[in-house]
């Protein structure tokens, strides 16, 4: 097993280059297959859990697996060095982003390209994880109930959450007895 | 204007709140900080959400474009605590306890609920996005053409970013 420091320069190697989203890809990538400190079903079964818990999956991750390859100290590590390089560099770009002119027209195609983008990439995953999300009729229905609560009605989350998750038990269950 | 423990309030409630990763917190976010205390406006949220996709790491470090722009760099600070925090607790947490819970019924059943309710709220947000991102039937069209190529894998993640704001960066010009 990996010692803390180890575990540190891995991630943020790892938060480094992980441009763009896709992080469990580049995490699964490092710790399987370069570091093999994780066989790949302990990883899918950490990736599954990382999606279960509130807060970005990235980072989720992150957190998990290194506490899991070195304690709660590891978790700590892996979780700072996953988002400090991004970090750092968002806050310059935010420092900077309030001395631009405020009409510079390339910047905002280019702002307007990069959204555009990050919608593709964004459809991308949601296209990718679909069959694991959308197993049964009960989880398409959650879904789409989810979506437009969210999207259409424009409820908290927390809302959402506290109505739809013991209705999806239940109806789960039904199915399950069924 | 708000003070450092409002930012990082907030943003630990996103944190606490943001089932199915960050992406599903998209509109929420825009209810809280563009509509309701209007702390950014929907150019500086939108521009921010941009810059989260364009650096390296976890997309939702444009939380800290938001806290920086917000309250300055405290308010960064409160804002990536915040975000990160209630996940990163409970994932460590998790992660011994899991070992022991999974295989009980019940634990089964709520996951089984959540995944399928995060993925809508996910798609929501992605909405979400492309409403707030979309200016004009050109832009949909590179987005679509994009989350194809990426999807079919022919476009690493950072490419169709960095293509996208090039195509963008040259089209100003044209018009």
């Amino acid at each position: 097993m990996p010692s803390t420091l180890e575990v540190f320069k891995a991630f943020l190697t790892i938060g480094a280059t992980a441009f763009g989203g896709g992080g469990s890809a580049h995490i699964q990538n490092a710790i399987v297959t370069k570091h093999h400190w994780l066989t790949p079903d302990e990883f899918l079964e950490s990736l599954t859990l990382a999606q279960t818990l509130p807060g970005p999956i990235f980072s989720n991750l992150a957190a998990q697996i290194g506490s899991k390859l070195a304690g709660i100290g590891g978790g700590v590590a892996a979780c700072i060095a996953v988002s400090l390089p991004g970090a750092l560099l968002i806050l310059l770009l935010a420092g900077l982003y309030s001395k631009l002119p405020a009409n510079t027209k390339w910047l905002e195609g280019a702002l307007t390209g990069i959204g555009a983008g990050a919608v593709g990439v964004s459809l991308a995953m949601l296209l990718s994880i679909a069959p694991s999300a959308l197993k049964t009729r009960v989880a398409l229905l959650l879904a789409i109930a989810a979506f437009g609560a969210n999207a259409a009605l424009h409820i908290s989350v927390l809302w959402i959450l506290l109505v739809l998750v013991p209705v999806g038990v239940w109806l789960g269950r039904k199915v399950n007895h069924a | 204007m708000p003070d450092f423990w409002a930012v990082l309030l907030t943003f630990l409630r996103f944190g606490a709140i943001a089932f199915g990763g960050g992406i599903a917190l998209i509109s929420e976010m825009n209810r809280v900080l563009v509509l309701e205390n209007a702390w950014l406006s929907p150019r500086v949220f939108v521009d921010g959400f941009a810059l989260g996709q364009f650096v390296p790491g976890p997309n939702m470090l444009s939380v800290v474009f938001y806290g920086e722009r917000t309250f300055g760099v405290a308010g960064a600070l409160a804002a990536w605590l915040g975000m990160f925090t209630p996940g990163a607790a409970l994932s460590i947490l998790a992660s011994s306890l899991w070992a022991r819970i999974r295989a009980a019924p019940w634990a089964q059943a709520v996951r089984g609920a959540l995944l399928p309710i995060g993925f809508g709220l996910s798609t929501g947000g992605v909405l979400t996005l492309a409403q707030a991102s979309f200016h004009g039937i050109g832009s949909v069209a590179l987005a679509l053409v994009l989350g194809y190529l990426v999807y079919s894998r022919r476009l690493s993640l950072i490419a169709a970013v960095l293509v996208g704001g090039a195509i963008g960066a040259a089209l100003s010009f044209l018009r």
